[in-house]
């Protein structure tokens, strides 16, 4: 019997999709387990989930698919976000795209982090063009 | 009345000067007014820290035994240019590492800049005067006879600000854009940044010695794609969307790796980040005025990067006081807005070149020729 995989992954919503029923397609037609982490989802406004996600790999896939044609975007979450400051200019560009707030700058135009509030979604790791943010896991 | 640039240099020179950073001014203007800020101040000095690809560095490696032209010419595997005298080359900051993605000719000025070696390999022709036929050696800023950074395209007057309509990611040269308006990304450092303090050019023009990432450095000429037509606000002069640009030169010996750090841009290739302050003389009402001028008073265009044409079309008009907020709303949505040059760097810049002036280290300059006011910048046509 094929084994099961889980993955944690993080999910952008747009606010044409928060009033699909997302969550119950992967449970229901795509068997899929789903474990929401932390989740903002309000009617008619974009929103995110971090979720776990069990199931056959193939199902997994076919639910990624799914959710791609949805038009929402997945990344795979990280399990710890270093700010290396030696390497950082604080230009700010990682803060527009930390949706839950953790990077910001401060009221000297400093690059703060806050890990207690990140989601570890990579995103900053993406945006920052001097390489000071390391991904682990 | 009207100071001259000779003036305020005596002044400098006697420590009479009054010497403000451009976010100091402007506080200055809002409280006591345009009047006060001519009286007492003399000098604004600006700065800013973005990234800008138009940049790059001439060296001269001295001659080698036996004599070589460098002409297929690459610095720790990043192409140069050596389509030029025997050993002078140039090192463009775009130019990507064979074989790697995250570092090219911006990473080889950065590392030259904190001292590194660098290794430079080079094949060539043999002719009767340079018989070498290929040079593999270590250079670095110690051993080479000049190296100077030459940017042909630096410090934009104005830059639109970046969106993403669509419902892809878009990685761009303004950083990564999130689906659905996600997020919007704009490259200034609003009521800091030089040319937004001499909206007209009156006082910066060939010449004009200027900070240039921890040096001195100087304007030599108009930078590409300068572009004197584009539309102004009626009562600031400022232009709303790209306009003038400068080329800059300085002594890449004397730079410091704090105000020249190397970018790459995921999805779009290599930049520099280029750390400029301008001191701009105030010398009469009208300049008083423009050093004045707030973040509420300079505005942009919110651009849409998700219509892949040349010409994208315009999401909103914004000031920069709204973008600085954090914050900014299109279409009934709020929508996080993020910089892309630091203004933390940017402020010390300012305040580096203020300490200057005052310490008698750096004095004003009459530039010797004005940049154009008829340039046009074009798209690419056919002849």
């Amino acid at each position: 019997m094929e084994r099961n995989i889980k993955e944690r992954v993080f999910l952008l919503f747009s606010k044409k999709v928060v009033n699909y029923p997302v969550t119950a397609t992967l449970i229901k037609r795509k068997n899929v387990m789903v474990n929401i982490l932390k989740a903002e989802i309000m009617p008619n406004e974009d929103g995110y989930m971090l979720v776990d996600v069990e199931g056959r790999k193939k199902d997994i896939e076919d639910a990624k698919l799914f959710l791609k044609q949805k038009g929402v975007s997945i990344f795979h979450v990280s399990e710890k976000v270093i700010i290396h400051e030696e390497e950082c200019v604080h230009c700010g560009s990682c803060t527009g795209v930390c949706i839950p707030g953790a990077l910001y700058l401060d009221k000297n135009h400093r690059l703060k982090f806050e890990p207690q509030k990140c989601i570890l979604c990579t995103l900053c790791r993406e945006t920052c063009p001097t390489n000071a943010i390391e991904i682990i896991g | 009345m009207k100071k001259k640039i000779q003036e305020i240099n005596e002044r400098i020179k006697k420590g009479k000067a009054c010497v403000l950073r451009a976010d100091e001014v402007v506080e200055m203007g809002k409280k006591e007014g345009i009047k006060e800020v001519l009286k007492k101040v003399d000098v604004v000095t600006t700065g800013t820290f973005g990234m800008m690809c138009s940049s790059g560095a001439f060296i001269n490696t001295g001659h080698f035994e036996p004599p070589t032209k460098l002409e297929d010419v690459s610095l720790n595997n990043v192409k140069a240019y050596g389509g030029i005298a025997a050993v002078d080359i140039y090192i463009g900051a775009t130019e990507r590492a064979n074989g790697r993605k995250d570092y090219g000719g911006a990473h080889v000025i950065e590392d030259l800049v904190k001292g590194k070696k660098v290794r430079l390999k080079a094949k060539a022709d043999p002719t009767d005067c340079y018989p070498g036929k290929e040079v593999d050696v270590y250079i670095s800023l110690k051993n080479v006879n000049q190296a100077f950074l030459f940017n042909p395209r630096n410090c934009y007057q104005n830059y639109s600000a970046a969106t993403n309509s669509t419902n892809e990611l878009l990685y761009t040269y303004m950083g990564l854009l999130l689906p659905n308006f996600g997020n919007v990304a704009f490259a200034t450092s609003g009521e800091l940044s030089p040319l937004f303090k001499d909206p007209h050019l009156c006082t910066i023009g060939v010449g004009t010695q200027i900070f240039l990432a921890g040096a001195r450095g100087y304007v030599v000429w108009e930078g590409t794609q300068f572009n004197s037509k584009a539309k102004r606000d009626e009562k600031t002069g400022i232009p709303e969307s790209p306009a003038g640009t400068l080329a800059l030169t300085g002594n890449l010996k004397e730079m410091n790796a704090e105000f020249l750090k190397a970018a790459y841009i995921k999805g779009y290739g290599i930049s520099l980040f280029v750390g400029i302050g301008i001191p701009i003389p105030v010398i009469d009402e009208e300049m008083a005025f423009y050093v004045s001028i707030p973040n509420e008073m300079i505005k942009t265009k919110i651009i849409d990067y998700g219509v892949k044409r040349l010409k994208r079309p315009v999401i909103k008009e914004v000031n920069y006081a709204e973008l600085f907020s954090g914050w900014i709303e299109i279409k009934n949505k709020k929508v996080k807005t993020e910089p892309r040059t630091s203004l933390y760097k940017s402020k010390r810049i300012a305040e580096i070149l203020k300490r200057w002036i005052l310490k008698k280290k750096f004095y004003l300059t009459e530039c010797v020729k004005n940049l154009p006011v008829e340039g046009v910048f074009k798209p690419w046509r056919e002849i």
